[in-house]
């Protein structure tokens, strides 16, 4: 199960996400990330402090969105990271392509 | 305690001066002082035996004496690191709660002889008992032994509380005098322990006790008489001259026996608390360790029965120190053992630490506790939870708690069981061993699972292994690493299509090892040891393939993936 909650802020959009981030709840992360894109929000922050576990699908679907904002000038960056996720981050060689921040609010800071 | 071959546990950061270490002399000195105040508060049950069988004082001063010198004999002992004898910790032996009662029944049968006989007997019992240690680790996973460690600190919440607020069996008033004494030497421990800076710490219980002493005297709690006691006190004897022998009896060897299982039991608790706060990455208690460490505690206690004193246990306030002061070095268990056998022989100086006021010693024990109680509980959640545990430590800490808010309906028990009630540890301790055998039943330690190559499967995975990781009290990060193995395992197989049908899922589990098997009709797995470029991944399949199978290939501590027959076999293996 994968509980997600959406934020609003004046440039940025937020999306704080809870649970398994796997091939389960890949596809529903994937369809919410794509309104938020689809409705022309490219700076896009995501609070992945909760999420308990990813899996390589839930590392694609985050590489795709962060393609599609790259490409319309935007940016995706997530924030609260804990460890085994982070380390996930590593193993696949992800963290270097994301901006990441400690703490949601840094994270959708860093845009302004 | 750890072989040359092993690696050295890690030193956790709150600790200063760890059980290799050697403190400077100094320190170590005023560090087996300070221990020595805080055995001095179990001198009150030698004390009580003398009393209860109306024993001369100059019995009395033996008893004590005699005590001291068993109790040092047992912290060296205890602290040896080589050999057959001895856990190589820093952890006192101080005279026993769980042979109170069955040492004042000894004591009023047949007087101070038959006491000491049968606690000699009770120690070459529990030397007996050691060696059967080793073979007895299922009966004291985590969540039992921190169970015990919990209890070492609640069972003696009623003492402390009374002593705190200066009231005993006749005494029912609290003076203001009194609570004045109790905070200033609380407040000045844990204060000092808190918020001071650079070594003060380390002398925090000797610079509260000191100051409770102080204000106690000045407030007038401590009498002319127990002045005067100090004074009239022999600087130097020799206490074994006054030995009044050995005498046994067989009626008596039941309550003796079931003294030394409580004391015992009491000690792997706190033996098991001397493993964990001396190791960063504890995972489980070393009954090797923990056999030799019992049988060290035998030593001491049948020194106690052999030279004249009370049957020794370890002391679970003394280990309550070593964590508030952060040092747990084992040259401390020298000094200390060393003082308190030099101490057996000046009755002057052992009378100072016998007429400790009141206030002092319960705040001295409040200071300690707090910290066994915590440890306790940590232990306990180290693992995970399910129903069963949850009635083995609830049902356990009930059954202990009654005995301590209604000791009167115990009261009539038979004499021989009296040692199973005489704290809530022993009740606690014995119910939560008898309810462990008996939630064994219908547990499995071999489980199958039958996954369809379907989405759904993984959530059914998830929740197998983490109903079953709580049935079996495992550990939650290796049982999280299995579970996060097999979902990237269960995702490639069925995203990638290399198999249409059902995949077999076996787990074994003891309290070593997690083996996880996959079977499935298909092609095999590619494992790779180097991570793929991550370039090609979003829309190159065989790139994600690799990807995956390195993923999985992280999570365990081994892998290997063969084929038979048209049969692709997984093994994941996990050191738990």
């Amino acid at each position: 199960m994968m509980k997600m909650t959406e934020e609003k802020y004046t440039d940025v959009c937020g999306l704080i996400l809870e649970g398994r981030f796997d091939a389960m709840t890949a596809s529903v992360v994937e369809e919410r990330i794509n309104n938020i894109l689809n409705g022309g929000n490219y700076k896009l922050a995501i609070d992945m402090g909760k999420v308990e576990y990813i899996s390589s699908a839930g590392l694609r679907i985050l590489l795709t969105a962060l393609k599609k904002t790259k490409k319309e000038k935007g940016d995706l960056r997530l924030a609260g990271l804990t460890n085994p996720i982070k380390h996930v981050f590593d193993l696949a060689g992800f963290t270097q392509f994301f901006n990441i921040y400690p703490s949601f609010e840094e994270a959708v800071a860093s845009f302004q | 305690m750890y072989n040359r071959n092993d690696k050295k546990p890690k030193k956790p950061s709150n600790i200063i001066y760890g059980v290799f270490e050697r403190p400077p002399f100094w320190i170590s000195l005023i560090q087996g002082v300070q221990h020595i105040c805080v055995y001095a508060i179990s001198l009150t049950f030698p004390v009580l035996i003398a009393r209860a069988i109306g024993a001369t004082i100059e019995q009395a001063t033996f008893l004590v004496s005699m005590s001291m010198i068993a109790g040092g004999i047992g912290a060296i002992v205890q602290a040896l690191p080589r050999g057959p004898v001895g856990s190589g910790y820093l952890c006192p032996q101080v005279c026993g709660p769980s042979f109170l009662t069955a040492s004042i029944l000894a004591a009023k049968t047949g007087g101070l002889s038959l006491m000491m006989g049968m606690t000699a007997i009770a120690g070459v019992g529990e030397a007996f008992f050691s060696r059967l240690l080793k073979r007895m680790r299922s009966f004291f996973p985590p969540e039992i032994t921190g169970l015990i460690v919990a209890m070492v600190g609640i069972t003696v919440i009623r003492l402390a509380s009374m002593n705190f607020l200066g009231l005993d069996g006749s005494d029912r008033i609290t003076d203001y005098k009194e609570l004045i004494v109790a905070f200033v030497t609380l407040g000045l421990m844990v204060g000092l322990n808190v918020w001071s800076k650079g070594k003060i710490r380390l002398f925090c219980v000797l610079i509260g006790m000191a100051a409770g002493y102080f204000a106690a005297y000045i407030l007038g709690l401590i009498s002319d008489f127990q002045v005067n006691e100090v004074r009239d006190a022999i600087p130097v004897w020799m206490p074994l001259v006054k030995h009044p022998g050995w005498s046994f009896n067989l009626h008596l060897l039941v309550p003796f026996i079931i003294a030394m299982i409580c004391s015992s039991l009491k000690s792997v608790g706190d033996l098991t608390t001397c493993q964990r706060i001396n190791n960063e990455e504890w995972k489980r208690t070393d009954m090797e360790n923990i056999s030799k460490g019992i049988l060290a505690d035998s030593t001491g206690c049948m020194a106690g029965g052999i030279l004249g004193g009370m049957g020794q246990s370890t002391s679970s306030t003394n280990i309550g120190l070593s964590i508030a002061t952060g040092i747990t070095s084992r040259v401390v268990a020298y000094v200390m053992g060393f003082i308190l056998i030099m101490l057996g022989f000046f009755p002057k100086v052992a009378t100072v630490f016998a007429i400790m006021p009141k206030p002092v010693l319960g705040a001295t024990l409040i200071f300690a506790l707090s910290y066994m109680v915590i440890a306790g509980f940590q232990i306990i959640m180290s693992r995970m939870i399910d129903a069963r545990k949850t009635f083995i430590v609830g049902i356990s800490l009930i059954f202990g708690l009654a005995v301590d808010l209604m000791p009167e309906a115990f009261q009539g028990v038979h004499p021989w069981l009296q040692p199973v009630f005489s704290s809530s540890l022993s009740t606690a301790t014995i119910t939560a061993v008898l309810l462990n055998l008996l939630f064994k039943i219908g547990i499995s330690k071999n489980i199958k699972l039958d996954l369809p190559p379907v989405t759904d499967s993984v959530e059914k995975m998830v929740q197998f292994m983490d109903k079953n990781g709580r049935l079996w009290g495992a550990r939650k990060d290796v049982i999280l690493l299995g579970t996060n193995a097999v979902n990237e395992f269960l995702e490639t197989v069925i995203e990638h299509q290399l198999t249409d049908q059902t995949i077999n899922m076996e787990v074994h589990f003891d309290e070593f090892n997690l083996d996880i098997d996959l079977y499935y009709k298909g092609e095999p797995l590619n494992l790779p040891t180097h991570r793929p470029a991550p370039s090609g991944l979003l829309d190159n399949k065989k790139e994600q393939l690799k990807l995956a199978g390195y993923l999985i290939g992280q999570y365990p501590d081994k892998i290997s993936c063969s084929v038979k027959r048209g049969i692709s076999h997984v093994h994941l293996y996990f050191e738990h």
